[in-house]
């Protein structure tokens, strides 16, 4: 079927959907905030129901195109970019609350509600999700739930697909799938792991390749009650690593809603830059930053504790950079995104990683190979404190009307970089493809999930480095 | 059409619109072109922070196509630059369908301008000759007639008919602007709470400032009418500029016009002690308004120290009037679709914007006569009575001078 044929055949299909196929409209649809190369899609759909969307997929697969699925678009891994052009899905007509319930202590919402929206749902009940992004004005739930977002709450939670209870997707051929207690015809959602496998894991992280998200269930939790932000620094990250596994080790995260680890360089230029006259007698090598909420006794008893853990490694408080930085990235709202001062200042690539804590060293050495091996760009490395190990977050910094090129170049050589320092690939969509593909047996049982789920290879091809 | 031939045409007016280009728009907004880092804020971003729900008024009311947005108009303008061929006219239809309200440009988290890049677009699209046809007319219409209503020029000014001029020499000028033709009521009741205040107003230039041709792109001769109207309101000794809506903004830009706004001019006179203010007795208590901010005199005072909004609100309360919707700021709900020439260019959707801007009962007031006008028609036949300011004062409150020359000085 030509172009225009398939876009009138399926728009014939699906009735009153939303279609967009102008090429000003499109342009929106070419890429989320990554480093990726646009896509092309010849037409965009904003569904405003599961039905709707089931009948998308289904028109999609009759005419053989390929179908992505957006978000927030916040993502920075390439996964709603359309490189095999088709049909964009937009899930931002679909943000209900679809189910509130506090007895059983969840919430089921529509995959296109963004965080701040939900938040402010809960906010109400004294109750909160397990995982906020920090892009929440504007990331969706589903997009969150498909690439395996972090950010607050990752140290008690580790990340999205662990606060979620169930989920309900459509598949390529426009069967609706519920999966956890909710699989069961009449149960709903309550319970994750019952009846078998877990197939809600099926589509966590899954870059929308197997199916299209239509419902989430979430797990509530209460909002805590006081908050408080401290900075510990510690002599270097190999230190910092071994203070990290400790914490974790004793279940120290159970109040920190948010935690990170900033190398040494990062801490100086932010101190610096916000209190220019500021001399620190001893920098810290590395400073691990601490979001902790909960009952005020309580978080000062875990502050304290983590303090003396931390002097055990030779790290000692560090206020300098709360006041200058993390208090502020936390609760100012104007740092509420956490990357705008880098963003500010130029277009940034972020490479996201998974590593135990006792590579926290190895990592912050990759990324000082690459900014040796590419000192045109900023590099700069972030690490995301979960409840077992990191996210270590490269970030690098470049002109994206001059140096787009040559950016994708030096990602890819930090992402094999990262691999052979034996962390793994985290967020995956189109970013980290080729390193999908070379885990092999993994990469072998995903192939065969994906012909079984999607014969036609019609969701996403790209991501994950499936159907590319 | 053979196949190919609307890419032809398009890229052909690209290649145009490219060449025509001011190199101002390049050198101002290039930065910006690709520094976007796509996140959407400023399309559909939901932050309490910053009193932002949704963010875009076109977007909620009239399309969901996201070529209508904040990010769209970046996105649109890097593809100019990129030489990607547009349809101009799809182009012009998007640009043009805007509020010109700024909230995408307050949601950026990273200052981006997407608003001023989506009018630099509209002035860029009329130096081309590329624009729609309810822009053409209401161009032409502001030409011929002084403003955009339809109200002949030589009815301009009927709203001011058997004004008594100010005893002795004016202390204020008192430029109503083309909305009087919209809200006469409210411009004579602006004119009327000056000189009971004990200021004595003369009127502005019965003349256009160009503001409403500015908003649609037409630079050359919106600056040129702003020129004419700032020599008058410069004339030797002329006293003070109080103004209204769209004008200040447009006055200051284009010629260095500085104003005060009828609230921000009447709190300030009640603070320095020159005007007493009180609520008409009889009237029932505690009164309670919801207080609807402007996205155009906000935009106006951004970094500045007070707004018109602060200034109404702050009086409201020293006179114990509750302002419902304070601690939740009104910022939060869109534009109401008066600004932009979205009532000429898309009415159904300017009127959409304004009902979903009411509350659903009680008293609103709001600081821009525009907006008071535009908002009236929308709340027809609702439980809302819609109020300007001047109105509203005028219809509560008794102004006192306590000294001569009253409230003469603008803030
Ligand atoms: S200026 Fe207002 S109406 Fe126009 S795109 Fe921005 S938010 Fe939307
Ligand atoms: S203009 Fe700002 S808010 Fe809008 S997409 Fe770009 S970076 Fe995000």
């Amino acid at each position: 079927m030509s172009g225009a044929d398939w876009v009138q055949a399926l728009a014939g299909a699906v009735g009153g959907v939303a279609l967009f196929d102008d090429p000003i409209d499109l342009l929106s649809y070419q890429r989320d905030c990554s480093v990726v190369p646009p896509g092309g899609a010849a037409l965009a759909a904003r569904p405003a129901n599961a039905e709707e969307v089931a009948a998308l997929v289904a028109a999609a697969a009759r005419a053989r195109q390929p179908v992505y699925v957006r978000g927030g678009g916040t993502m920075y891994a390439g996964g709603a970019n359309p490189h095999a052009g088709g049909l964009v899905i937009d899930m931002a007509g679909m943000a209900r609350v679809l189910e509130l319930d506090l007895a059983r202590g969840i919430v089921v919402v529509e995959p296109g509600i963004r965080f701040a929206e939900l938040l402010e749902v809960l906010a109400p009940h004294g109750q909160t999700v397990g995982i906020v992004p920090l892009t929440g004005p504007a990331a969706t739930v589903g997009g969150a739930v498909a690439a395996h977002a972090l950010g607050t709450g990752s140290a008690r939670h580790q990340s999205m697909g662990d606060c979620v209870a169930g989920l309900e997707a459509v598949l390529a051929d426009g069967t609706r799938l519920r999966t956890g207690s909710a699989a069961c015809h009449g149960a709903g959602f309550f319970q994750r792991y019952c009846i078998g496998p877990d197939l809600t894991g099926l589509f966590l992280g899954s870059d929308a390749t197997f199916g299209v998200v239509t419902a989430v269930c979430l797990w509530l939790y209460p909002a805590p009650a006081a908050r408080a932000s401290f900075c510990l620094g510690l002599p270097d990250a190999a230190a910092a690593g071994r203070f990290l596994a400790a914490v974790q080790g004793c279940e120290l995260t159970r109040n920190v809603w948010y935690a990170a680890g900033y190398e040494g360089a990062a801490v100086r230029a932010r101190v610096t830059a916000a209190q220019p006259a500021r001399t620190v007698a001893a920098w810290p090598g590395f400073c691990v930053a601490f979001d902790l909420g909960g009952a005020p006794g309580e978080i000062d008893a875990d502050r304290a504790r983590l303090a003396a853990l931390a002097g055990e490694e030779g790290g000692d408080e560090f206020a300098a950079f709360d006041e200058a930085y993390f208090r502020k990235l936390r609760y100012d709202e104007t740092y509420w995104y956490s990357f705008a001062g880098y963003f500010g200042r130029s277009r940034c690539a972020i490479l996201m990683s998974s590593l135990p804590c006792d590579r926290l060293a190895v990592f912050c050495a990759a990324v000082e190979e690459q900014r040796k091996r590419w000192p045109a760009f900023v590099w700069g490395a972030a690490s995301v404190v979960c409840r077992r190990g990191l996210h270590g977050g490269v970030l690098a910094f470049y002109d994206e009307r001059h140096e787009w090129e040559t950016m994708r170049q030096a990602i890819a050589g930090a992402a094999d970089a990262l691999v052979a320092a034996g962390c793994v690939p985290y967020k995956s969509g189109k970013l980290w493809a080729p390193q999908v593909r070379a885990c092999t047996e993994y990469f072998q049982v995903l192939e065969a999930i994906k012909r079984g789920l999607d014969p036609q290879g019609l969701l996403s091809p790209g991501n994950l480095g499936l159907g590319a | 059409m053979p196949p190919g031939a609307q890419w032809q045409e398009n890229a052909g007016f690209m290649t145009k619109l490219l060449a025509s280009l001011s190199p101002e728009f390049v050198q101002r907004y290039e930065r910006d072109l690709y520094h976007c880092s796509s996140c959407n804020y400023c399309v559909d971003a939901v932050w309490p922070e910053r009193g932002l729900n949704h963010v875009c008024a076109t977007m909620q009311q009239h399309t969901r196509a996201p070529g209508y947005s904040g990010r769209g108009f970046i996105e649109a303008a890097r593809a100019i630059l990129d030489g990607v061929p547009l349809d101009g006219d799809a182009l012009a239809t998007r640009v043009f369908t805007c509020t010109t309200c700024g909230n995408c440009e307050s949601a950026c988290p990273i200052g981006l301008r997407p608003a001023s890049i989506g009018q630099a677009l509209r002035r860029e699209l009329v130096n081309a000759g590329c624009v729609p046809e309810a822009v053409g007319a209401a161009r032409a219409d502001i030409v011929r007639d002084g403003n955009p209503y339809g109200t002949p020029r030589g009815a301009r000014e009927n709203w001011a008919e058997g004004l008594a001029p100010a005893p002795g020499a004016p202390t204020v000028t008192y430029f109503a602007g083309c909305a009087a033709v919209a809200d006469a009521a409210e411009a004579r009741a602006g004119h009327a709470l000056l000189a009971q205040a004990g200021a004595a107003p003369s009127l502005g230039p019965a003349a256009c400032c160009g503001a409403a041709l500015a908003e649609l792109g037409c630079a050359r001769e919106a600056d040129a009418l702003a020129a004419a109207a700032a020599a008058a309101l410069r004339a030797p000794a002329a006293p003070a500029v109080v103004a209204g809506c769209e004008c200040r903004r447009h006055l200051a830009q284009a010629a260095g016009v500085e104003s005060a706004g009828l609230p921000g001019w009447l709190w300030s006179a009640v603070q320095s002690g020159a005007v007493a203010v009180k609520i008409k007795d009889g009237l029932g208590r505690p009164l309670r308004v919801h207080l609807l901010e402007s996205c155009q005199l906000k935009r106006t005072a951004r970094g500045a120290p007070a707004t018109d909004e602060d200034a109404a609100l702050a009086l409201f309360a020293a006179l114990g009037i509750e302002a419902c919707n304070a601690g939740y700021p009104s910022a939060y709900a869109l534009c109401c679709g008066a600004a932009g020439g979205m009532p000429r260019i898309q009415p159904q959707a300017a009127a959409r914007m304004a009902r979903a801007r009411l509350p659903a009962g009680d008293i609103a007031v709001t600081v821009d006569p525009r907006c008071a006008a535009h908002l009236r028609q929308a709340a027809r036949g609702t439980a809302c009575a819609v109020y300007g300011f001047a109105e509203f004062v005028q219809a509560h409150c008794t102004l006192t001078p306590r000294r001569s020359g009253a409230g003469a000085q603008p803030q």
